[in-house]
Order: structure tokens, then sequence, then C-alpha cells
């Protein structure tokens, strides 16, 4: 039995798939050494992990106490750091278009005249929103920092009142709001960033590496050697081709998970073994839809051209970054034709949201149908594999 | 001058060569033409509707009175949220979330409005979805917003109570009061802030896999004359590569016009800068990225190879370029080696001009940067086509041998 296996035509292409891997360094590349580089480059990139530090510049047109109180609680804010000290907005103005600092406070001219009168001074704030990320981060930072200087105010003079300072702070702010954050503790979009990064580069890999080692056969005109191999079968010939691939896949997916849940500590509150079912079927739904691409285009290079804008294009469409929900009606239909869109539910669902598992069941069978779609071109592939006229074109 | 005239010569052969290559290759004209149209196309689809809008929001009321409903008319007044239900409690709310119709809750606890009259501090939970960032922030803003307009409400009232008159009550509510002004992208559309960026990314990715791909196709083909012709051997490598490179520069005129231009016009990006600014960053900057893709070309044995080396790298790129997450946040090192893509200095001095309209004065270190890199990068192409060329004219003579 065991001999029947071993010398069946199924592990005859196996056995032949995995001596053409061996030799072909440009393989290992693709699976492995290239994913794992990219894995850790992005990892690098964000390891910040929050914005810190962005340079402002601050106009001090009172120049008193008040003000320069104003000032070190503006340079305390850790989103901000205050790159210069500017003696008019205009100056402050030029820095900005340089593109040295991108924000400034305005601190008026008798600022602590009007405090002490029981006035208000008004602080003006310009904040450079081209990069609405970064706008964002020290809009909120700021914001905070003068809200609370404006409540320290309001508490003291409601204290000189002969309030408590309980009393003094539960007046200064009649509403307060408690925020729940649901399914992830992190906030900082570094983390989502690098959470839908890592498997996008992941499946541009997955699909780019079955085009190129299946797509090879067909430049080379070795697909007949695989063909006979594979005894005239195009279902052994394509399976047992690809099946190490999987395994490659799947050992680079693992450590993609490793450095998900173990480096980054995205929560893994749901089933650890449904994501791992989720992610073997995103394997082989995208190692069938470059037999698809192949078998429409019956060119490597083509494939590999379309298949790079198809998967790249997913990270946009998941709702990751800007949400599906947003878009325009024929921008959420496209995100369907990824099965990244739908794997990524099922990876929130299980380890951020922890879902009842019945909720991933429509998004696997949705990777099935992904699956199909790639087993239904077998049928095209066999000419293609054995007919040498496909042969040699790139 | 005869000298001049042949180099000119040289260069005509070269680039006349090189766009017969490119244009008989339907590869290559994938890439660097149908790729640089459909790719911003697609994506500026997908930015289209620009902001986040009316996220639907459940509302638990366990107060039920007129200060409760003031509130949630206030939540739902903010372009951010929308009320979709108002349950009578919590596990109704949770229900509909589950069901995925509202990605938030805002309870309104019982005794919520009594509290703010009698003085006290009311508190509200809210529960928010953070598995998408941005559901999660505009819903957090919006209430915030909702919530301090209500706050103020509150103490101008209590302040005009104590006989303040309201000019009088609305100082004593925010002593310190901060204007905000939003510069360049006033409404934060989210479209107007990643497009301009992507577009100046799609154009250095494309140029480099398309030349890659010419040359990977040359070296299969085993066409060396037409990588490295012979009169490479003697000084003619100058002239060859800056026709090369014309031929590139020629094709990208149209997609610059395409995607610099029209995209523009149609999905209304930001444009304050002058043309005449915004085109002497464009010619330094796609130089420098055709001088680096014919470099780096000599490497690609094959032609596929260039995909699969530099596919996996536009995202990483793009990030690099500090258009989504700021350069100052991002490893100093790193930051650094991003240097050797155009882009990275490309990205940023080009939205200042172009988004913010600054002079090209403000952006003179980006352009000499750009500059000096387009020279050598030349050099660098150059004398990598010349020892080519050498080691091509060894082999065919030991082979003739």
């Amino acid at each position: 039995m065991v001999k029947r296996i071993y010398y069946s035509a199924f592990s005859n292409v196996i056995k032949r798939e995995v001596n053409r891997i061996s030799n072909n360094w440009i393989l290992w590349f693709i699976t492995l050494i290239a994913p794992i580089i990219a894995y850790l480059t992005i990892m690098w990139m964000f390891s910040d992990g929050v914005i810190r530090d962005v340079p402002i510049s601050v106009v001090d047109l009172d120049g008193t106490n008040f003000s320069r109180n104003i000032v070190r609680q503006v340079d305390a804010t850790p989103a901000t750091k205050i790159a210069h000290y500017a003696l008019s907005v205009e100056e402050a103005k030029t820095l900005m278009d340089k593109g040295k600092i991108d924000a400034i406070v305005v601190i008026p001219n008798g600022a602590e005249k009007n405090i002490l009168t029981g006035s208000f001074s008004n602080i003006a704030l310009y904040i450079n929103n081209t990069n609405v990320v970064k706008g964002g981060a020290i809009k909120s930072g700021l914001y905070k920092t003068l809200s609370t200087l404006s409540a320290g105010i309001k508490v003291q003079t409601n204290i000189k009142k002969g309030l408590s300072y309980e009393q003094a702070i539960e007046r200064a702010l009649p509403v307060r709001i408690n925020t729940h954050l649901l399914f992830n503790p992190y906030t900082n979009y570094s983390y989502f960033l690098t959470l839908g990064l890592l498997p996008l580069m992941a499946v541009v890999f997955i699909f780019l590496g079955s085009v190129y080692a299946l797509g090879q056969e067909l430049k080379e005109g070795t697909a007949g050697e695989l063909y006979k191999t594979a005894e005239n079968s195009v279902t052994v010939a394509i399976t047992g081709k690809l099946l190490p691939y999987t395994f490659l896949f799947f050992v680079n997916i693992m450590v993609m998970n490793l450095i998900v849940f173990k480096v980054l500590g995205t929560p893994l509150k749901g089933s650890w073994l449904a994501i791992i079912l989720s992610e073997l079927l995103l394997i082989i739904a995208y190692q069938l839809l470059a037999v698809l691409f192949l078998n429409l285009t019956s060119n490597m290079r083509l494939s590999l051209s379309l298949g790079s804008a198809y998967t790249m294009m997913a990270l946009t469409f998941s709702g990751l970054t800007f949400p599906t929900m947003a878009m325009p009606l024929i921008a959420k239909m496209f995100s369907w034709i990824f099965p990244y869109t739908f794997w990524l539910k099922i990876l929130l669902s299980q380890s951020l949201r922890n879902e009842p598992l019945v909720e991933i069941i429509p998004n696997l069978m949705v990777l099935v149908l992904f699956i199909f779609s790639g087993i239904i071109s077998f049928k095209g592939m066999k000419s293609k594999l054995s007919d040498s006229k496909y042969w040699g074109k790139d | 001058m005869q000298k001049i005239i042949t180099g000119l010569k040289i260069t005509l052969t070269s680039f006349k060569n090189e766009l017969k290559e490119i244009f008989s290759d339907g590869g290559v004209l994938l890439i660097l033409i149908f790729a640089v149209i459909a790719y911003p196309i697609v994506y500026s689809i997908g930015y289209k509707n620009n902001v986040l809008k009316d996220i639907p929001i459940g509302i638990v009321d366990l107060d039920n009175t007129q200060g409760s409903r003031i509130l949630s008319r206030m939540m739902n007044q903010t372009e951010q949220i929308e009320v979709y239900t108002k349950s009578l409690n919590l596990n109704m709310a949770e229900k509909e979330f589950w069901d995925g119709n509202v990605k938030g809750i805002i309870l309104i606890p019982s005794g919520f409005e009594k509290k703010v009259l009698k003085g006290e501090q009311a508190i509200i939970d809210i529960y928010c979805d953070a598995s998408y960032f941005l559901i999660y922030k505009e819903t957090l803003n919006a209430v915030l917003k909702a919530s301090g307009t209500f706050s103020a409400g509150v103490e101008i009232k209590r302040n005009m109570a104590a006989g303040n008159s309201f000019n009088q009550a609305i100082e004593k509510t925010h002593p310190l009061q901060t204007e905000m002004y939003n510069l360049y992208n006033p409404s934060g559309a989210y479209g107007s802030y990643v497009m301009p960026g992507i577009i100046i990314i799609i154009l250095q990715q494309t140029l480099l896999v398309g030349i890659g791909m010419v040359g990977g196709a040359g070296r299969e083909n085993n066409n060396e004359q037409f990588i490295a012709p012979g009169v490479m051997l003697r000084k003619g490598v100058f002239s060859v590569i800056m026709g090369k490179g014309l031929a590139y520069f020629t094709v990208y005129i149209v997609n610059i016009i395409f995607t610099l231009v029209w995209l523009y016009h149609w999905f209304d990006f930001p444009s304050k800068g002058s043309l005449l600014a915004v085109i002497m960053l464009v010619i330094p900057y796609l130089f420098s990225v055709i001088f680096l893709g014919l470099a780096t070309s000599l490497l690609f044995k094959k032609r596929e190879y260039s995909i699969i080396f530099l596919v996996f790298l536009s995202p990483i790129v793009l990030f690099l370029s500090g258009l989504s997450w700021p350069a100052s946040a991002l490893p100093k090192f790193l930051y650094a080696i991003a240097h050797i893509f155009p882009s990275t200095l490309m990205v940023p001095s080009y939205l200042r001009v172009r988004t913010m309209g600054v002079t090209l004065q403000d952006v003179r270190f980006e352009l000499f940067f750009m500059i000096a890199q387009m020279i050598l990068y030349y050099l660098i192409a150059c004398l990598s086509f010349k020892y080519f060329a050498k080691k091509h004219a060894l082999k065919s003579a030991t082979s003739v041998k």
C-alpha cells in the first residue's frame, strides 16, 4: 500500500517538484526568503507604534508666566515636539512651507491678562492636514493638552469660589465620556497597518509564486514532461505540482502568525484552529486562482503582471484602511473579487472579536468557492500542459 | 563639433530602438501604459467618497428625559454618525451590534439629566468597534464633539443662572479657547490625501518594473547587441543611455498628462501649485527613476524577474515616503536607506508643491537631492552598461575562437 502510493504518478510529480525547488533559488526566494524579509521590514517600519514628536512651532506673542506654562504643556504633549520658536505667524508659516514643521500654536498678546480678569483668550492652532493621519494625531494631542489647561483654569476658579477639589472638577466637566474599546486594545494606526500588510504580502507571494512555478513549465516547454510524469492526468499534474508549495506557503504563514500573535501581541480570543483552517483555504484559493489566470492568459508573464495588480489592490478594498461601507457601490462590489476580503473578516472575527464560529461559515464557503473557480480551469489546462503550441511563450 | 553630432546621432538611434522595443512588447506596454492608467482610476474610485459619514450607531437611552433626548439629537446631528436605532435596553442594542446593523453603542444612564442639573458630573458610556481603525476614530470624535457642545450648553446656562451675561457666561465656559484651522485639506478628505502620493509611487514602480522587463527580455533572447550596442565600448555609452532614457521619458510625458492633469480634474484632487513648479519637480524625478531602472535592469536575467523582485516593494516604498505614516516616526536607518528610491523625497515635496502650493524655493533641498540622484544614477547606469558591454564583447570574442 505504502509502496503503491510512493511509486504512484502523484508522488512522482511531487518528487519531481521537490527536486526542481531544491535546485532553484528563485523559488526559495519567492516562497520563503522574500516574504520573511518583507514581514520583518514592515515590522521594523512601524516599530515605533505611535506617532510621536511631530515637529511643530510655537508663536508666543504674550511672553508671560501664563503663556510660558502653555508652551511647556504643549512641549510635553507626546504627539508633538516644539522644533522652533517663531516670532511671528509668518515666520512659522515659511517653516511649514519648507516642510520643517506641521503645526503652529499661536498664543495671543494679553492672554495672561485676560485670564486674570476672568475673561478668555483664544489660542490659534494651524495644522497641516495634507496628511490626515498625521494631522489627526497632532489635532487630538494638542486639543487634549489645551482643553486640560482650560479645565484646569476653571477648576482653580471654582476652588476660589469655595468648592471642594472634587466638586470643582465635576463642575468643570458636566458630561464625561467613558470609552469602551471593543475587541481591540490597540488604537494606534500602525497596528492596523501591520495587521493588514503582513497577510497582503503573504497573498502577493502565494499568487506570484504559484504563477511562476506552474508558468515556468509552459514557458520553458517542460509542461509535457510534467504531464507525462502525471501519467496524462491534469489533476494529478497540477495538484502534485502545487502541493509542495502549499507546504512552503504554510510554513511562511506560520511565521507570519508568530509575528502577528506573538511579537505584535494581537489578541487571539477565538478559535485558532479556525484561523489556521482559513489560512490554509486562503493559500489554496490563491494558488488555484493562479491556475485560473494561467489558463485564461496561457502566458506566465501576463499572469504575473495582472496578478500583481489583482493581489496588491486587495488591501485598499478590504476596508482595513478606509472602510468599505463608505465606498461607492461599484467599489464595494469590486471588493468581492478578492479572497483576501473574506479571509480578513474571518481573521478579525476569530482573533479580535471572538464571534461564534457560525459567523465565519459564509466567509469560509466563499473561500471554497474561489477554490472551485480554480478547479474548473483544470479542464482548460489539459491542452495547455499537453499541447506544445502553448509552450515557449512569455 | 563632429563629436557632438556623432553623439546626438547615437542618442537618436538608441532612442528609436528603445521605443521600438517598448511598443513591440505587449507585456511592457501593459506595465508602462495600461497599469499607469488602470491603477490610479481603480484606487480613486475606491476612495471617491473621501470622508466617512453616517456611521450607524445605536443609542440606549435609560434616562429618557428632555436632556438625554437633546444629547441624542446632538449626536445624530454630527456628520460622522447616524442614530440607527434607539433601544430601551442594552441587550437589544447588543443584538443589533452582532447583526452588524450598528457599529457602536452609546449608553445614557438613568439619572443623567438629574445629575447634570444638580451640577454633578454625568457619565456616558460608549462602546465602539475598534477592529476597524477609522470607524472607531470617527465615532469617538463625533461623540466627543456632541458631548462637548452639550456640556458647554449646560455650563453657559449655569453661569447665566449665577448672574452673568450671555457673553460672560460663554467666556467663563471656555477660559482658554482653541481655534483650529485645518490647512490644505480642510475636510480631511481621504482620497485627496492619499491619491497624489499613490500616483507618484505608481509612476516609479511601473517604470522600474517595465524597464527591468525590457532589460530582462533582451538578456533572455541573447540580444546583447540591443542592450549594449557595440558603440558602448567607445565613448558612445553616454549617448546610448541618454537615448534609452529619453524613450521612457517620452512615454511618461503622456502618463504624466493623464495622471497629473486629467485624473486630478476628474476626481477633483487638490491642486494649488503652479504648473511650472510641478513640472520642475517631475522632470528630475522621472529621470532619476528611469536611470535607476536602467542601472538595475541589467540584474534581471529573465523578463519576469523584475515583477518577482520589485512588485512586493511597492507598499513598502509607499510607506517609507511618509505618506501614511509620518517620516519622523519611521526608524532613522530604514528611512535613510529608503532615499535610494527617488519617491522618498518626491512624495513629500510634490505634496507640498501641488497640495499646499509652496514655491520651488521651499522644496529646493528635495529638488537638488533629486537632481544629484539623477546625475548619479545616470553615471551608474552608464558604467554598468559599459561593464556589461565589455563582458559581452569578451564572451563573444572567446566563443568565436
